[in-house]
């Protein structure tokens, strides 16, 4: 704990700090979020696909 | 011949092909690709004035020396050290927090022939491959034992 | 369909990992994540911005480790025409171009307070903003066809000339005089880094990994659906 307090009064390297993890953060949360939603689509689209197949045979 | 061969054939071309392109260029392009000089390389083949440069190296224990001086209208801070081996730098302006003695620095500007002192333009810290707390830098320094 | 049969195995085995993966990733990156602000001391130079090679330097090692493994499945992919190896490589590319990204914007957070610059075109840098274009061109190389066949094959040829690039990263710290400081965990020798500020960094390469893997297997997952429409669509026609 005292280690993070250390780095809450250092004015100058927390926001360096902050900004690092933030941008880290924001990045792969992107990325994986992004990730969810195209296989969410793409399992969507395929079950349309196969239900329009069993419907013509 | 099978077509799995041929394949294989073509991508062991491909890999040797391109290391081998790679190595030509890279080594062909060394001066280029490394960022900084020595002081010795710099005192060797002396680089013309007017190009401009970095040069990299340890700051001297007890070297740095500042200087305040006065023209009529502002205040000049002149800082001045040397890295090793024995280049003196005169710098105007802010030096990077982590710069210290005895550790790395590379300054970027140019280098006066008559003078054979390095002016520069930008100074930036490098930092080394060491990382530790502070509580045990104190205890290394103590027992006087090299980093 | 027997064609995706094996691919169709890897589903079900992926299925079965994929929560387990999730949950290792969870609890790495939160134990790393407590080492790195709650328990790691600052360092006796840089200060506290040494906290962020925990995330700099983990990513790194993956924007490294997925291109290899890309690399690996290319060479599989050319040679044997495996159609799971096209999907991996195909995955790969965007978690690959992200981790370099994170990679090159930590460390330009962390130069500034440290070397007092945002930025320097030296050997290392410059190779690792390198990677990050190769992983682009992968990813618009193998999307550029209307035939995903011929995207995977161009691809896979790009992945393989690029594979000479991780040497030179790996090694430029060492072949040419760089700002960026060499490497303190070799295979040789002691680490030059304190056994307190080991923990948070193995723990978020750790966790940062199993995140890979994670996001690999949910985007395999689509690619494999994504194939089966484009042959639904191919029958079609």
């Amino acid at each position: 704990m005292e280690y993070f307090i250390g780095l809450l009064n250092n004015k100058v390297h927390l926001k360096y700090v902050c900004l690092a993890y933030f941008i880290s953060f924001f990045l792969i949360s992107g990325l994986v979020l992004l990730s969810k939603i195209r296989t969410k689509r793409f399992e969507k689209e395929h079950k349309r696909f196969e239900n329009k197949n069993e419907g013509q045979t | 011949m099978k077509a799995k061969h041929k394949r294989s054939i073509f991508i062991l071309f491909i890999m040797t092909f391109v290391s081998i392109g790679a190595y030509i260029l890279l080594t062909n392009l060394r001066d280029n690709l490394v960022f900084f000089y020595s002081p010795s390389e710099i005192l060797t083949k002396i680089p013309k004035a007017d190009q401009k440069i970095r040069v990299g190296g340890m700051v001297d224990s007890n070297s740095l020396e500042r200087r305040i001086i006065e023209d009529s209208e502002k205040k000049y801070e002149e800082i001045s050290f040397t890295i090793s081996d024995l280049l003196e730098i005169k710098y105007f302006g802010i030096l990077p927090d982590l710069f210290r003695e005895g550790q790395g620095v590379v300054a970027e500007g140019f280098f006066d022939l008559e003078d054979r002192v390095f002016n520069a333009t930008n100074v930036l810290a490098k930092h080394d491959e060491n990382y530790m707390p502070p509580e045990i830098e104190k205890t290394l320094d103590r027992k006087g034992i090299e980093k | 369909m027997f064609k995706f049969s094996n691919p169709k195995r890897f589903q079900e085995l992926s299925d079965n990992v994929y929560p387990w993966i999730n949950f290792l990733a969870f609890v790495f990156i939160l134990i790393g994540l407590y080492y790195s602000f709650f328990n790691s001391p600052p360092d006796y130079l840089q200060g506290e911005t040494v906290r962020i090679m925990y995330i700099h330097v983990p990513s790194a090692w993956l924007s490294l480790m997925i291109y290899s493994s890309m690399g690996i499945c290319s060479i599989i992919s050319l040679i044997w025409k495996h159609t799971l190896a096209d999907i991996i490589s195909r995955s790969c590319a965007p978690i690959g171009a992200s981790f370099t990204l994170v990679t090159l914007i930590t460390g330009s957070i962390w130069g500034k307070p440290t070397w007092g610059t945002w930025w320097v075109w030296d050997a290392r840098l410059t190779s690792e903003l390198i990677l990050l274009f190769i992983y682009l061109g992968h990813i618009i190389l193998s999307n550029a066809f209307d035939d995903f066949r011929k995207g995977d094959r161009n691809a896979s040829i790009l992945a393989i000339v690029g594979l000479i690039n991780l040497p030179i990263i790996k090694w430029s710290v060492d072949w040419w005089n760089t700002l960026h400081q060499p490497a303190s965990l070799t295979k040789f020798g002691a680490p030059s880094i304190d056994s307190v500020m080991l923990f948070p960094l193995i723990f978020m390469a750790l966790g940062l990994t199993f995140l890979f893997v994670s996001i690999l297997l949910d985007r395999i997952k689509g690619e494999i659906y994504l194939r089966k429409i484009e042959l639904f669509k191919q029958d079609v026609n």
